[in-house]
């Protein structure tokens, strides 16, 4: 379980995350929604300790502060914004770096490897260099990077953002059909929450101010009123209209 | 992985073998390739050598080509952790400041007495070095786009310093040029030895880092997020490599383009996984310097700083580079 008592996280006067608790369950999905600026992908960098922050977090009852990089690389993986990168590692390569949280040893032949690069369906690119991917197929290397890490859960920061139509239907795929893996899924979009379901959190200036479920008959007024829009107005943009 | 890259990496050491051979056969007399195997056969197994041609190979060019040797390695593994670190294709190991804080030591050496010139100039290169990592600290880490703009901060200064004492004091210019420029010509075996102790002492601590290495040039934050602690890795790769180059700098003075270049021939023939590059660039820069070297001592005019072939070879080659880039 991952426990978060009174975070607080400041970029100097700036409060970035203000006194937020929350508690995610093994297996739970979360959809973290909330304007730009609010805070969501702080909340992931303080869970994975990249920022300081004020506060408990605990990963599985272990707090964040006394442990290593490695250990919480065991209990957290990441998948990051879409990123570019100019480095020519192999797709086999890249996602054998998953391992590194378990073992030193050179990685490539690790069937774990070909099992996840597998599952995420791109098998035909094994040996392609990942600064030739198109956006949809790194994102699916990430993924597959992040399931050879094997942690408990994992976090993800608008994975499907710059995606096209087809590549965030992949994506949105292969996330939905993870099984035992606890995901915190920061995404401003709105089909991701139909598409992975679980439990929906919205904040607002660093503050938590709703969770609830995607069935909830209130949410979505809460995001009209988080987003300052008419619900209407978002639902236009929808594959799925919201229930 | 390609199962080319290992044949690749023994040829390079094969390489080295030939260069190191072709080497030792040129200078004012010619030894041919065969005469020398000979006479290592003979000076090794206690039979009666040519003792002319064995003080030739022995005391005069087989401490200076294991010198280029070792100084290329350093210069290729230091010029590929610097670039790999400031995630910068255009650095080398120069960038923390070693050769202006060397230029400074070398000077003040010629000013007073020329046998203290690599002790000043790795005394100095050290001093450089540490006000930029002092400088680049940041939350307990080296921040490396704060040591970027610290090492060349610091190399002005240096630099500064160095051209007032060369261009007001120092009566020998000639001399002084010439170092800075770079040459193996004072070399003898027991620099060799030093340097060479100092080499697998260090190199081990690069290479066992090179799977972080790797991970590093994903990002920061990803590679924490893998689990790499990357403000450790940062601190050690570039304090050990500035060190060794701090070596390589008060033994031969500055030669350059070998730290540039040898990392980015390395990642066209094996790729940028540093798993085989750890090893290629080293023996890539080992054998650039060791035939530029070979060529420096060999011109009509005499001997010129070696410094000046490398850059005469580097800089077409990394233009080339380039240029290939643009295409892409």
């Amino acid at each position: 379980m991952i426990e978060i008592r009174d975070l607080t996280v400041r970029y100097g006067k700036k409060i970035a995350v203000e006194n937020l608790s929350l508690k995610v369950k093994d297996g739970e999905r979360v959809i973290l929604m909330g304007p730009n600026g609010s805070g969501k992908t702080t909340l992931l960098r303080a869970l994975l300790g990249l920022v300081k922050f004020e506060g408990r977090i605990f990963l599985n009852g272990r707090e964040v502060g006394a442990l290593s990089r490695t250990e919480i690389a065991r209990e957290i993986s990441y998948v990051p914004q879409i990123f570019s990168t100019p480095y020519a590692f192999t797709v086999k390569d890249f996602v054998s770096m998953g391992l590194y949280s378990h073992s030193r040893e050179w990685w490539h032949e690790d069937r774990r490897v070909n099992d996840a690069i597998e599952m995420v369906g791109i098998t035909n690119l094994t040996l392609k260099e990942i600064n030739t991917l198109s956006g949809g197929e790194l994102q699916k290397a990430i993924i597959a990077r992040a399931l050879v890490q094997d942690a408990s859960y994992i976090l993800m920061d608008e994975p499907t953002a710059h995606l096209d139509i087809r590549s965030v239907q992949e994506v949105l795929d292969i996330i939905s059909n993870l099984k035992n893996k606890g995901i915190i899924m920061v995404s401003h979009d709105l089909n991701a929450l139909n598409k992975i379901g679980g439990t929906v959190i919205l904040m607002k200036n660093g503050k938590l101010i709703f969770r609830g479920t995607k069935e909830d008959s209130d949410l979505k007024r809460w995001i009209s009123e988080t987003f300052e829009t008419n619900i209407r107005e978002i639902d236009d943009f929808l594959y799925f209209p919201l229930t | 992985m390609k199962p080319t890259n290992y044949l690749f990496t023994i040829f390079l050491v094969f390489l080295t073998i030939i260069n190191i051979l072709v080497s030792l056969s040129i200078g004012p007399v010619h030894i041919s390739i065969t005469d020398i195997v000979r006479n290592i056969y003979l000076y090794f197994f206690g039979k009666d050598p040519n003792w002319t041609v064995s003080t030739i190979l022995f005391y005069i060019r087989l401490p200076r080509i294991i010198l280029a040797v070792i100084i290329g390695t350093i210069l290729g593994v230091s010029g590929l952790v610097t670039q790999t670190i400031f995630k910068n294709p255009l650095g080398d190991p120069y960038l923390t400041g070693v050769s202006s804080g060397a230029a400074v030591g070398a000077a003040i050496g010629f000013l007073t007495s020329p046998f203290l010139v690599p002790v000043l100039a790795f005394i100095f290169a050290m001093i450089a070095v540490s006000i930029s990592f002092i400088i680049s600290r940041s939350n307990g880490e080296v921040n490396t786009e704060m040591l970027i703009l610290a090492g060349v901060s610091v190399s002005f200064l240096f630099s500064a310093v160095a051209s007032y004492i060369i261009y007001l004091k120092i009566t020998n210019l000639r001399g002084v040029i010439f170092w800075l420029l770079g040459g193996l010509y004072g070399a003898t075996w027991t620099e060799d030895y030093w340097l060479f102790i100092a080499l697998i002492v260090i190199l081990p601590v690069i290479v066992y880092f090179r799977k972080e290495l790797d991970i590093i040039l994903i990002g920061d934050d990803q590679a924490k997020s893998l689990g790499v602690n990357t403000g450790r890795i940062k601190t050690v790769t570039l304090l050990v490599s500035s060190l060794i180059t701090s070596l390589a700098v008060s033994a031969v003075g500055i030669i350059g383009f070998i730290g540039l270049v040898s990392p980015h021939i390395g990642r066209k023939i094996v790729g940028e996984s540093h798993r085989f590059l750890i090893f290629v660039a080293p023996l890539i820069g080992a054998n650039i310097l060791l035939a530029s070297d070979t060529i420096a001592r060999s011109t009509p005019q005499g001997e010129i700083p070696v410094g000046i072939i490398t850059s005469f070879v580097g800089a077409p080659v990394l233009i080339y580079l380039l240029y290939r880039r643009r295409k892409l």
